[in-house]
């Protein structure tokens, strides 16, 4: 009897003994989220995706914003040849137009990205963290200045979301702005930001203090118009002024105006923020990019033969000047006006080159010269290319700097920073400064760079200059002979009440009810 | 509970054995070569210059008959077995040899198993069980179920003008010239070359060029078995401690040849060899102890337990692989010759990969109790309560634990007083109720809920170092959006039934009806709202309701020698899906046919994973195009159009049977018995995926004999050369009723009379012959309808391995 209760109290124990703790097998092969982020150096990798992330806008979002503009017809092989290009152009587009959704969804990988960073950092764990927060607040507050200023009221995504909050809604304008001024501020007053060391640093790659200041220099203005709210120009003419005051910034004279987005020139004075592309070919791939094959004059089907001293060849040609840009560079400076002939050139500047047309193709006559892509920037048939996306220079913080003063009343620094512009410009210095020649001078100086479209909106004008856009498209036969060709469109151009937004993606307004999509569409 | 093979009686051996003769089932039809060429010159893919150049004027090649061919399964058992009241001992083993209907040894099942169970009484308090089963096996087979080419699609799918060998002396020119040019054309075991299309230029090419290209083989054994110990303290309670056991071993070993077939789609100028193996260690260990106490006519019971399970499993794989990049052909092993066809003859330069080597573990921790009691055998209730805990790789710790409680009560009311009046023809009747919650992890595992850190690529500083290399920085962020709130699928049934037996149980009939609502549905590869930033992890994303009843009802009688019975079952099942996670507003996406379109759906208010696509509207008149409605933005039906869009697609069907029923005869005099079985479902739907419009390929009769032409423009299928075949494909007009019926068995055996059988020392013989699977019938003009489709899948016939039609013959012995 006795083994009997040995026995029983032997199973007893076994059955209450608890194995539990060998539940928590630990995953292999694979970074634990909850350790990540403790040493600088994954600090740095976990920093580095918005960098690639910000890169990776550069396609969708130049296309965009210039093909939408007053500026670009959407071009290509003929009109048809990439169906929400054109749509893009002649304000066709919807919520499932590929760009825009691309461009949406980019913008939300890095919120998340930088959400993660700031959720899971702490800035006082040492130099490296301090960077990559404030950093992550820079990134996030440009990533909502474009969200915002292109689609109204996306919702706003300030940490990773669990599933039962994936549904965020709209938020209101006035939160909007709140949070872009927020995280700008918090990225300038952290200290951990990069600062260029001299006006010649051609090394710094990372954001700087300065950039942050631009930013929320730009911010105030529109924030001056969409919270209407005056006072904001005056805190915009201040925040530039410590751009402009830093002393680390000037307009690039080193060569032709044309060259300064050359690879060769690549991180100079004037240059605020670009993206990092190097040709490195090892690594081609990582520079895989279409905007340069897009952006080229077209010659892929053989329409052009160019010399390969005057530029690349086996473009797509998209982004075709309008004669209405040709018009406003003819009446700011002339025809053969220096800024005019480095920006754009015409049928016969080219020919003289040596260029020969072979077949008719969708032209005006008027080709993208400053930002052309070289046969040394382009590689792979144009689906490799080695220049810097460029995003912001300091022609465009001078000019954002003139409009802020002359709104807040500083006539005198508005004149005196719209001459800098035009001084470089070759073009005579004005006596006084109006709205109306800022707003030529800032469309000249930075046509192609993606800025015209929401200054259009801010200005009121968009309906006036993009109301007859997509009626028809140029075609140039081999001789330069130009025509234009209905684009069969019943309904074109811009319509008030509806394109001062753009349609948030069907994707969205599909798995996400709380988002309202915009009116109109 | 499983029910494990026990001997009884003193001594017992037993043979038995079963010849199974296997032939193609049901096929569907395809185009003969005239039908073809008329059908592919109305299309413009061919004209008569090609049909002339390529044609021989009278090939018509079947390829289903070239590919399959009648085959045997055999299957050997011998069994010994013993048992007195203190123990028992059953020793088994078996072989099973089944090669398939593919051509050749292409698809070869093998099994060996051995059994050894006994048990012991080793003390009136202490017994000892252990089951304990061996197997070994090898396997090949050939590729079936994808819409992007097979061995079995491409039966359906090639040309009919092509001939399935030339002889060396007979190759037309162009195969000439490939040998010519010194490419590889794969010939037979004759000599003779199998034909290449010059039609249907795709990846599905020749069969047995698939079949031939490549070899694959997998063996492998397993051990498993439980061994317990029942310990019986006192006559009320036994404390069983229970250890299950499973040892897996598995290997893999095969090759690719070069070959050349055609330019785009079937070629390799080199070798690959490559060769897996793995093993895995399962234990489970239950410790529980069961009392049981009566007290006057009351009985009462209860049970507490745990278990704990383990799995370990680790593999290995490696291979070797030739090229032929930049036009240079380095073929990847020393030799051609099937002796050097091994990883370790690979040529220096050859490419060689290796991955696994991983020990991967996977834990289960439960604990479970369970209380009854019974009256006189008259009311009876009982409780069950689990709780599961799963590990860290399929759930987050905070959501481990799922808890399960069910009851169920019986009311035996035949035994009853006010019941003796009818209790001559009602002798049992029986209501039953249960309500019941049981988890699943729906097959998570590997930590899909974690979202762990991976490389999102790098990105240069722009600075170059000393080697004048480029600097890079390499990124990390989380892959998965994560989700710490993923918790156990849980499915609540609740069951209501009766049970009744009428005169001297020769008729029984049992009736259920049943609710199962499944919550929390676990779904991977969930698409959510953009503003999210990164992909979503697994989702407990909906609700599924099956509701149905379930009838059965036997007849059994005794007429002198003759014995007989009929069992008819009938079953219904409504399957819907009845919530979906907000996040999920529109759905899930399931499969898709090619690149035409996705065309199953998980949708609240239908079938899971319902059929869904374009209303096919009939055909326009005028242009031999199909047509389909057209919804304007308030989804009213506005019309046809030869142009659908996606707000088009409508619900077209479910894969699901709405019921299934099944009829089972027995009979038996002097010896002689014969069974009959036949089963059914209806009421579920299929998408035809067996067609495609991207090459030349052959169709299925059902699209083409009554297609529009400019001759014939009452057809009701689309003209060969409609613009939109494609949405076609996705739409209503490939849908088809899916309803059957089957004869499964039709067997008739004869037992030899035991005084005949005691002169020859034997206790048993019967031998017999059977029809299994031979007869189906079903207006659906795919394969087996039965077969099609599981999951997302369901109801969308991509070409699955054709099901047989077997004839048998077997033979039991018992000494």
């Amino acid at each position: 009897m006795k083994t009997r209760y040995i026995i029983l109290t032997v199973l007893a124990a076994l059955a209450f003994s608890s194995c539990s703790k060998l539940l928590d097998e630990p995953r292999k092969g694979v970074i634990d989220y909850n350790t990540y982020y403790k040493t600088d150096e994954e600090i740095e990798s976990a920093g580095i995706t918005l960098y690639s992330d910000v890169r990776g806008w550069y396609y969708n979002v130049m296309l965009v914003k210039n093909i939408i503009s007053d500026d670009y017809y959407a071009g290509g092989a003929a009109h048809g040849d990439n169906v929400d290009m054109d749509a893009l152009g002649e304000f066709g587009f919807n919520s499932e137009t590929a760009q825009i959704q691309s461009s949406f969804e980019g913008y939300y990988k890095l919120i998340y990205h930088a959400n993660v960073i700031i959720g899971h950092i702490k800035p006082e764990q040492s130099k490296a963290a301090a960077t990559a927060v404030a950093e992550a607040h820079l990134f996030r507050a440009w990533a909502y200045f474009e969200l915002t200023t292109l689609w109204g009221n996306p919702p706003i995504v300030d940490h990773e979301l669990a599933p039962s909050e994936y549904k965020q809604a709209n938020a209101s304008t006035e939160d909007l702005w709140k949070f872009i001024e927020d995280d700008l501020t918090y990225a300038i007053n952290s200290n951990a930001l990069a600062r260029k060391t001299s006006l010649n640093d051609r090394e710094t790659w990372r954001v700087t203090t300065e950039f942050g200041e631009a930013l929320l220099g730009k911010a105030y203005l529109w924030m001056a118009t969409e919270l209407k709210d005056k006072s904001y120009y005056q805190k915009s003419a201040d925040m530039l002024a410590k751009v402009i005051n830093s002393n680390l910034y000037a307009l690039w004279t080193d060569g032709p105006y044309g060259d300064m987005c050359h690879q060769a020139n690549k991180k100079n004075c004037e240059n605020l923020f670009e993206s990092v592309r190097v040709n490195d070919l090892d690594n081609q791939f990582d520079n895989f990019d279409f905007y340069g094959a897009m952006v080229s004059w077209r010659s892929s089907g053989g329409e052009m033969t160019i010399p390969a001293e005057v530029c690349g060849s086996g473009g797509w040609g998209f982004m075709v000047p309008t004669e209405d840009l040709m018009a406003a560079f003819v009446k700011n400076g002339g025809k053969d006006g220096y800024r005019r002939t480095q920006t754009l050139k015409t049928y016969d500047e080219l020919k003289a080159m040596g260029v020969v047309w072979n077949t008719a193709t969708l032209s005006t006559g008027i080709f993208n010269w400053k930002g052309r892509f070289m046969a040394e920037d382009i590689t792979y048939y144009g689906m490799v290319n080695f220049k810097n996306p460029l995003w912001m220079r300091y022609a465009e913080v001078l000019l954002l700097a003139a409009e802020a003063n002359l709104e807040a009343g500083h006539n005198d620094l508005a004149l005196k920073y719209i001459n800098l512009v035009r001084e470089r410009a070759q073009l005579p210095a004005l006596n006084g400064v109006t709205l109306a020649d800022i707003k030529l001078e800032k469309r000249l100086e930075l046509c192609g760079e993606g800025q015209r479209f929401q200054d259009l909106l801010r200005w009121g004008d968009a309906y006036d200059c993009l109301k007859d856009m997509g009626k028809d498209y140029p075609k140039m036969e081999p001789n330069g002979a130009v025509s234009y060709v209905p684009s069969g469109r019943s309904v074109y151009g811009f319509k008030k009440g509806k394109h001062e937004r753009l349609p948030y993606p069907l994707t969205e307004t599909m798995l996400n009810e709380n988002v309202k999509q915009n009116d109109g569409y | 509970m499983i029910t494990t093979r026990r001997g009884k009686g003193d001594g017992k051996i037993s043979y038995s054995y079963q010849l199974s003769s296997q032939s193609l089932g049901k096929v569907p039809q395809v185009m003969n070569s005239e039908e073809f060429i008329q059908f592919y010159m109305e299309k413009g893919n061919i004209t008569l210059k090609d049909v002339y150049s390529k044609w021989d004027q009278k090939t018509n090649t079947d390829w289903l008959a070239e590919s399959y061919e009648n085959s045997l399964m055999h299957h050997h058992n011998l069994t010994f077995s013993a048992g007195n009241d203190r123990g028992n001992l059953y020793i088994s083993g078996s072989y099973l040899s089944n090669d398939g209907m593919f051509k050749g040894k292409s698809d070869v099942y093998d099994r060996i198993t051995g059994m050894v169970n006994g048990s012991w009484k080793f003390k009136p308090w202490l017994e000892v069980q252990t089951n304990n089963q061996i197997e070994y096996y090898k396997a090949r087979t050939v590729s079936e179920g994808s819409d992007y080419g097979s061995a079995v699609l491409a039966a359906l799918q090639l040309d009919p003008m092509t001939p399935a060998y030339y002889t060396k002396e007979n190759l037309p020119v162009f195969m000439q010239d490939y040998l010519n040019e010194g490419k590889v054309l794969l010939q037979d075991e004759k000599g003779n070359y199998y034909g290449i299309s010059q039609f249907n230029i795709s990846e599905n090419v020749h069969p047995l060029v698939q079949r031939d290209r490549s070899y694959s083989i997998s063996k492998g054994f397993n051990i498993n078995g439980a061994t317990a110990i029942n310990f019986r303290p006192y006559k009320d309670l036994t404390i069983t401690s229970r250890l299950g056991y499973r040892f897996s071993s598995n290997d893999s070993y095969g090759y690719n040849h070069d070959y050349y077939y055609n330019e785009g789609y079937a070629k390799q100028y080199y070798m690959s060899v490559n060769a897996s193996a793995g093993n895995s260690i399962y234990y489970q260990w239950e410790n529980f102890a069961n009392w049981m106490h009566q007290f006057g006519k009351h009985n009462v019971s209860a049970m507490a337990g745990m278990s704990f399970s383990q799995n370990r499993s680790q593999s290995a794989n490696s291979g070797v692989s030739g090229s032929d990049a930049g036009g240079v052909i380095d073929f990847g092993l020393k030799r051609d010759d099937p002796l050097f066809y091994y990883i370790d003859q690979a040529t220096p330069t050859a490419t060689k990969t290796a991955g696994g080597g991983v020990e991967n573990f996977s834990y289960k921790y439960s604990y479970f109790a369970r209380v009854g009691w019974s009256y006189l055998n008259r009311y009876n209730v009982q409780a069950t309560f689990r709780a599961d805990a799963a590990d860290l790789s399929v759930l987050p710790k905070p959501r481990r634990w799922g808890f399960f409680p069910s009851v169920s009560a019986g009311w035996t009311f035949s035994e009853e007083k006010f019941f003796s009046g009818i209790k001559k023809a009602v002798n049992f009747a029986k209501l039953r109720v249960s309500w019941g919650q049981n988890g699943s992890i729906a097959g998570l595992g590997n930590y899909a809920y974690a979202n762990d850190i991976a490389s999102t690529g790098q990105y240069p500083t722009g600075q170059q170092k000393a080697d004048g290399s480029w600097e890079y920085i390499i990124g990390y962020a989380p892959s998965m959006a994560g989700n710490q709130e993923l918790k156990w699928e849980t499915s609540e049934q609740i069951n209501v039934g009766l049970d009744l037996r009428f005169l001297r149980d020769r008729l029984s009939v049992n009736f259920d009806w049943f609710d199962k609502a499944t919550k929390d549905l676990i779904v991977t590869g969930v698409t959510t709202s953009t503003i999210v930033g990164v992909s979503a992890s697994p989702m407990n994303a909906g609700n599924v309701d099956n509701q149905g009843i379930e009838l059965e009802v036997r007849w059994k009688d005794t007429v002198g020698d003759f014995y007989y019975s009929i069992a008819g079952n009938f079953s219904t099942l409504r399957n819907r899906v009845t919530y979906l996670h907000p996040t999920l507003k529109n759905g899930l996406e399931g499969v898709g046919v090619r690149n035409y379109g996705t065309v199953t759906r998980f949708e609240k208010g239908y079938p899971a994973w319902h059929l869904y696509g374009y209303e096919f509207a009939g055909i326009e008149s005028t242009t031999g195009e199909a047509l389909f409605n057209h919804y304007d933005d308030k989804g009213v039906l506005e019309g046809t159009t030869t142009a659908p869009a996606d707000t088009d697609k409508r619900h077209l069907g479910s894969g699901i049977p709405t019921f299934n029923y099944g009829l089972t005869f027995n009979a038996g005099w002097k010896g002689i018995d014969l069974t009959l079985f036949l089963t059914g479902a209806g009421g579920n739907q299929i998408l035809n995926a067996l067609n495609n419009i991207d090459y030349t390929s052959n169709r299925l009769t059902y699209l083409t004999r009554d297609r529009w032409t400019p001759t014939h423009t009452n057809g009701t299928m689309p003209a060969a050369n409609a613009s939109n075949y494609a949405q076609f494909l996705t739409s209503s007009g490939v849908v088809m009723d899916a309803s059957y019926m089957k004869i499964k068995q039709i067997q008739l055996g004869y037992s030899f009379p035991k005084k005949l059988l005691r002169k020859i020392f034997v206790d048993q013989l019967r031998i017999y012959a059977s029809m299994d699977d031979w007869f189906t019938f079903t207006k659906y003009p795919g394969f087996d309808p039965e077969i099609i489709g599981q999951g997302r899948s369901m109801g969308v016939d991509k070409g699955n391995y054709p099901t047989s039609k077997k004839l048998v013959f077997g033979v039991n012995i018992t000494f």
